[in-house]
């Protein structure tokens, strides 16, 4: 248990070191100037603020001295500054995070919920033709490219119906507003959650289906809505955990082509301004911070793992 | 074992696609450089119209199928390549480095891939070898994890140690016994990598981050936004590569589900 | 009979009745609160920085005007400032304030606000001009004045970018570019910015109470951006926005055929200072430095289907002066002519021949010859990669699918043939009349540098030190001279910009510059009764 316990942490330590390590390198090792990289492109500067960036950053110094620099930087919560928002990458992305939150969060919570409730039904109801309809759309969905869904949903929906809002977070600052604003995007967003999470679900209650409990719990005339709901569901609900962490990077790309269909001004779309102006302060910081969100998803994973599964307790599983 | 039928329509489909892919000169009515008049509706001289330089738009469909296989197919090999190597010797040689080599799979599934992509395509400019290293180097870890555990199962097997007591290398055992038997279950990943690459290149064409240059599906649902295909109602030009792109991916990774689901229906049997 | 009484009272009722109706479409000069005038566009505000977002500067300039602005025929006229005059050397610019203007919290506007407001500028914005900081400014009663420390000639182009904000205000906020408010913000024009939302992505403009000029239509003009052009476009469509609006561009012309479909709207063309054209690198390569040769490739360019494809039909065939005939001083040239047997006749005299007879043309010296094409406009660099092969001319296309990979091929001069475009103000930078793009004693990365002629380049250093007049005339009729006998560049067409106009709405006013969104336009659209 302990020698686990030790194995996880050395492995998530080093895949933020990693990630830190690609976030300084990156611009040091491009081709061309290095303090244009940790500038940007097409942006505006004097010569005095070139220096000031190559002084403060130590440019001038050695890598490893650099990377002290740059690790206590970071350690104060300095991820850079943008010279084209003239903003502090960090209070930029923490004014944005709550948005992108709530919409992935939001996603989340209805794409898992329905997901697993539907992946369980048609797993146990496999033979039903319901179930191979659902299943079916399931797989169609998963294939198609996040963007094109929205920008579909948005030409009907919003142009051609005009059920919903063109932009935004809200109009006016209300929760009314706010939902209205939101629902569309949100359902894009969930229908990849959902669909996804069916799939793992379905196969992974297939497998528990043939095991031997079910049929002792249906012997001893326990109710099938209790077996499938109560025992199948908990035990098959292993693998989306498993999967929960690296579909959070999944759902945070979705987010993003979802925010620039619909205009949200989210980290997704400070992600795509960032790509266009070539804002490469903006784009480093982002996948710094997407990337330790995404080493703590797996940790949250692997620890709500440990308590459904008293398998992984006893430390017989992997 | 007998052929399954379910492999028939998604193997036609692929087979299609790869004969299109392969000489895309036999089937498309004109070159990617003809031109006509621009923004045609879909008529007799043009199936699908032409596009906004006066590209005739079924002709780009059938070339564009070269590279989006390509893409999907370059990352899925190699991928396949590295997660194979990994998985083996991780399984061959158990101690340290399976520790090392599991605990780099580990990290690689760790991190988040698009953002990934997103920031190192920025950083290095948008290419085709990019986009094929970028996603074949970040989707080798469930190949590494399957190949492991098979060879870890079959290590002990009595055929195995034979060839070792014999005397044999381990590369030669590697090559000659272990990768036999450790094909099956890579396939299906390979495939499930391929499609996974084909939705990523065309989402990257989206935000600019795909080579302009390269005719590919997902470059041309991105230039008939770019090039107001949407706005005009241009149904003709975006929809048909966006329904060749689902369709591939879906005939791929249905391949995937039947013969996954093949392998354990022979496992439980 | 009726009398001649009648007739009289018929015509006065008649007359009466007349003004009344023309009062009406006129428009009343009150101000109807309730109405919202809403403009969609692509530029968006990523952040609420009335100083550090570049396109919230281009919005606000409606509500805190600069002294000057551009009209609807590309020429400078008065915006804060009433009038102005400039001594002949050139150096001190004396500006007379409109008492129209005042601050939306009723503090009255002086000429120290326009003081502390350049000062500010020069000190605390990074993109300020450079002559600010040797300025002397002094204010006398309504009246500033601007020495400057060498002459400026083309001050006003520097001067329109620099809004005149309350002094009250900023004079306590250290770091403009930096400083991030929801609003609202006070204004001088007949609009004020009342609040600004990145996350409903509005920017509100409300009716100046103070203002003194012409009173507007609407009572609150909002600003709505969008992430991509398509969702303004379907958002103006779908009846979500009054009318589309995108700083210093045209709508985008591939999707102007669905303004003349639409009902609601129809497009306006009007004559742009964009360009687009093809520079030759005249310093190291042997054949782009060959006179002879840059003629000839002249002929070999399809200039009519280059408008029609690379412009959807919304530009005008170029001449061999290269500057548009929009732009002041522009004088007559011949025109640039589509001929590939003349092409390939005039290659085969300047030398270029196939002597090897593979149907590719050799250099001078009979050796192969591999042009290189560099582009980063993909449809227009496929065009001409087309055209330089059917004349016989092997070309290697390089295309820079992003800045980066733009500035460092095009700073190592490694091409022969480039595609650029001109923008408005590029036209007008350095010296002007796009010099700016040649002169290679010039930096940016739009530029092509590509002209190290001392004759070129003295014409640009006299062209900047020369006051507007009859010495500027000539000498920007002997620049055009210079660009239609060398050719360092070819002009492939001249821009038409289509405003999108909403039918039922009336008064618009496009400037050369703003397009819609100016304080002129703002004051006088009102619906169509």
């Amino acid at each position: 248990m302990n020698r686990t316990l030790a194995r996880k942490i050395v492995r998530y330590a080093v895949s933020l070191l990693i990630v830190v390590l690609l976030v300084f390198l990156l611009p040091r090792c491009m081709p061309g100037d290095p303090v244009q990289c940790l500038v940007g492109e097409d942006v505006f500067l004097t010569q005095e603020i070139l220096d000031a960036v190559t002084a403060k950053l130590g440019l001038d110094l050695p890598l490893t001295e650099q990377f002290r620099i740059y690790i206590g930087n970071l350690l104060t919560g300095d991820l850079g500054y943008s010279y084209t928002r003239h903003q502090n990458v960090a209070e930029l992305i923490l004014d944005r995070l709550p948005w992108t939150l709530l919409l992935t969060g939001v996603s989340m919570l209805i794409g898992y919920t329905f997901g697993i409730i539907a992946g369980t039904w048609t797993g146990w109801m496999a033979e039903r033709k319901m179930s191979k309809i659902l299943t079916s759309f399931g797989v169609v969905v998963s294939c198609i490219p996040p963007y094109l869904l929205g920008l579909i949903f948005f030409s009907v929906f919003v142009y051609q119906l005009g059920w919903f809002p063109y932009k935004g977070f809200y109009t006016t600052p209300d929760l009314f507003s706010v939902v209205y604003h939101m629902a569309l995007p949100v359902l894009t967003l969930a229908l990849f959650v959902f669909v996804r999470n069916m799939i793992i679900m379905r196969g992974s209650v297939l497998t528990e289906r043939n095991q031997l409990y079910p049929q002792f719990a249906k012997s001893l005339g326990v109710p099938q809505r209790k077996i499938i709901y109560g025992h199948v569901m908990k035990n098959a609900i292993l693998p989306i955990l498993t999967h929960f962490a690296i579909d959070f990077g999944f759902i945070l790309s979705g987010a993003l082509f979802i925010e620039i269909i619909f205009s949200l001004n989210g980290l997704g779309r400070v992600m795509y301004t960032a790509i266009l102006n070539l804002d490469y302060p903006v784009l480093s910081g982002l996948f710094l911070v997407i990337a330790v969100m995404a080493v703590c998803a797996n940790m949250i994973a692997d620890i709500l793992y440990g308590i459904i599964d008293p398998r992984v307790k006893r430390g017989d599983g992997r | 074992m007998k052929f399954d039928r379910r492999y028939i329509l998604p193997g036609l489909l692929i087979l299609i696609l790869l004969t299109v892919a392969a000489v895309p000169g036999l089937f498309a009515p004109y070159s990617i450089t003809d031109r006509d008049a621009t923004y045609q509706a879909p008529g007799p001289d043009h199936l699908l119209g032409t596009d906004n330089m006066g590209k005739d738009i079924f002709s780009l469909l059938i070339y564009g199928a070269r590279w989006t296989l390509m893409i999907g197919f370059a990352s899925g090999l190699l991928a396949v390549f590295v997660g194979t190597a990994v998985g083996l010797l991780a399984g061959w040689r158990k101690g340290i480095l399976d520790e090392f080599l599991m605990g780099t799979t580990d990290i690689v599934l760790i991190l988040p891939k698009i953002p990934l992509v997103i920031v190192l395509a920025a950083y290095l400019g948008p290419g085709p070898s990019v986009l094929i290293f970028v996603l074949g180097l970040l989707s080798w870890e469930s190949i590494a994890r399957v190949v492991r555990s098979k060879v870890i199962q079959i290590r002990s097997a009595e055929y195995i140690l034979a060839a070792r007591c014999l005397g044999f290398s381990d590369v030669r055992i590697m090559v000659r016994e272990i990768l036999p038997v450790v094909f099956p279950v890579i396939v299906p990943k390979f495939v499930l990598v391929t499609a996974a690459a084909m939705i990523s290149e065309a989402s990257l064409a989206f935000l600019g981050l795909s080579d302009p240059l390269m005719v590919s599906w997902g470059g041309m649902i991105s230039d008939a936004f770019t090039y107001s295909g949407f706005l005009r109602g241009m149904w003709y030009w975006w929809l048909p590569p966006a329904l060749c792109i689902i369709l591939g991916v879906l005939a791929i990774t249905s391949l995937a589900f039947i013969h996954e689901r093949g392998v354990r229906e022979v496992v439980q049997v | 009979m009726f009398g001649k009484n009648t007739f009289i009272i018929a015509g006065i009722i008649f007359l009466t009745l007349l003004f009344t109706a023309a009062a009406g479409c006129i428009g009343s000069s009150q101000t109807d609160q309730n109405a919202v005038l809403k403009i969609a566009t692509p530029n968006e505000i990523t952040e609420a920085s009335y100083f550090g977002n570049y396109n919230f500067a281009q919005m606000t300039r409606v509500a805190t005007p600069p002294l000057v602005q551009v009209d609807e025929n590309g020429e400078y006229i008065g915006a804060l400032a009433k009038s102005w005059t400039v001594s002949s050397d050139g150096k001190t610019w004396t500006f007379t304030l409109d008492p129209a203007y005042q601050w939306s919290d009723k503090t009255p506007l002086t000429a120290e606000d326009v003081k502390f407001s350049l000062e500010y500028t020069g000190e605390k914005v990074t993109t300020s001009p450079s002559w600010i900081k040797n300025a002397v400014i002094t204010t006398n009663g309504n009246v500033v004045t601007i020495g400057l420390a060498d002459p400026v000639y083309r001050l006003c182009g520097d001067l329109a970018a620099i809004n005149i904000v309350p002094k009250h205000i900023w004079g306590s906020i250290d770091d403009p570019e930096e400083y991030i408010s929801a609003g609202p913000y006070v204004g001088s024009a007949a609009y004020y910015v009342q609040s600004v939302d990145i996350n409903s992505a509005t920017l509100v403009l409300a009716a100046n109470p103070a203002w003194k000029g012409t009173d507007p239509y609407y009572g609150t003009v909002e600003i709505h951006w969008f992430a991509t052009e398509d969702a303004a476009i379907f958002a103006m469509l779908g009846n979500e926005c009054d009318t589309y609006w995108k700083y210093g561009a045209s709508f985008p012309t591939g999707s102007a055929a669905l303004l003349n479909s639409s009902e609601k709207f129809t497009g306006v063309e009007t004559p742009s200072l964009k360009m687009s054209y093809v520079g030759f690198n005249t310093i190291s390569s042997q054949a782009g430095g060959d006179k002879a040769f840059r003629k000839a490739v002249a002929y070999a360019l399809n200039y009519d289907e280059l408008v029609e494809i690379s412009a959807s039909g919304y530009g005008m065939t170029a001449n061999a002066g290269f500057i548009p005939n929009s732009v002041p001083y522009y004088k007559e040239t011949p025109a640039n002519i589509y001929d590939l047997e003349t092409a390939k006749s005039k290659l085969d005299l300047a030398g270029y021949k196939d002597v090897n007879g593979d149907g590719i043309r050799e250099d001078t010296n009979g050796k192969p010859l591999t042009l290189t094409l560099l582009s980063r406009d993909k449809v227009a660099g496929e065009l001409i990669k087309e055209y330089l092969e059917k004349a016989g001319l092997r070309v290697e296309y390089k295309f820079a699918s992003d800045l980066n990979a733009w500035i460092e091929l095009k700073d190592a001069l490694a091409y022969d043939i480039a595609y650029n475009g001109i923008t408005p103000k590029g036209m007008m930078m350095d010296s002007g009349w796009a010099t700016g793009y040649f002169a290679s004693n010039t930096v940016g990365a739009g530029k092509l540098q590509n002209v190290d002629d001392p004759a070129f380049l003295g014409l640009c250093s006299a062209i900047a030190t020369t006051p507007d007049g009859g010495m500027l005339r000539s000498l920007i009729s002997d620049l055009q001279d210079y660009y239609a006998e060398n050719m360092p560049g070819i002009a492939l067409y001249w821009c038409l910009d289509v405003t999108p106009i909403n039918t039922e709405i009336d008064g618009w006013y496009i400037s050369k510059a703003a397009g819609i969104l100016n304080e002129i336009n703002l004051v006088s659209v009102h619906p169509v009764n």
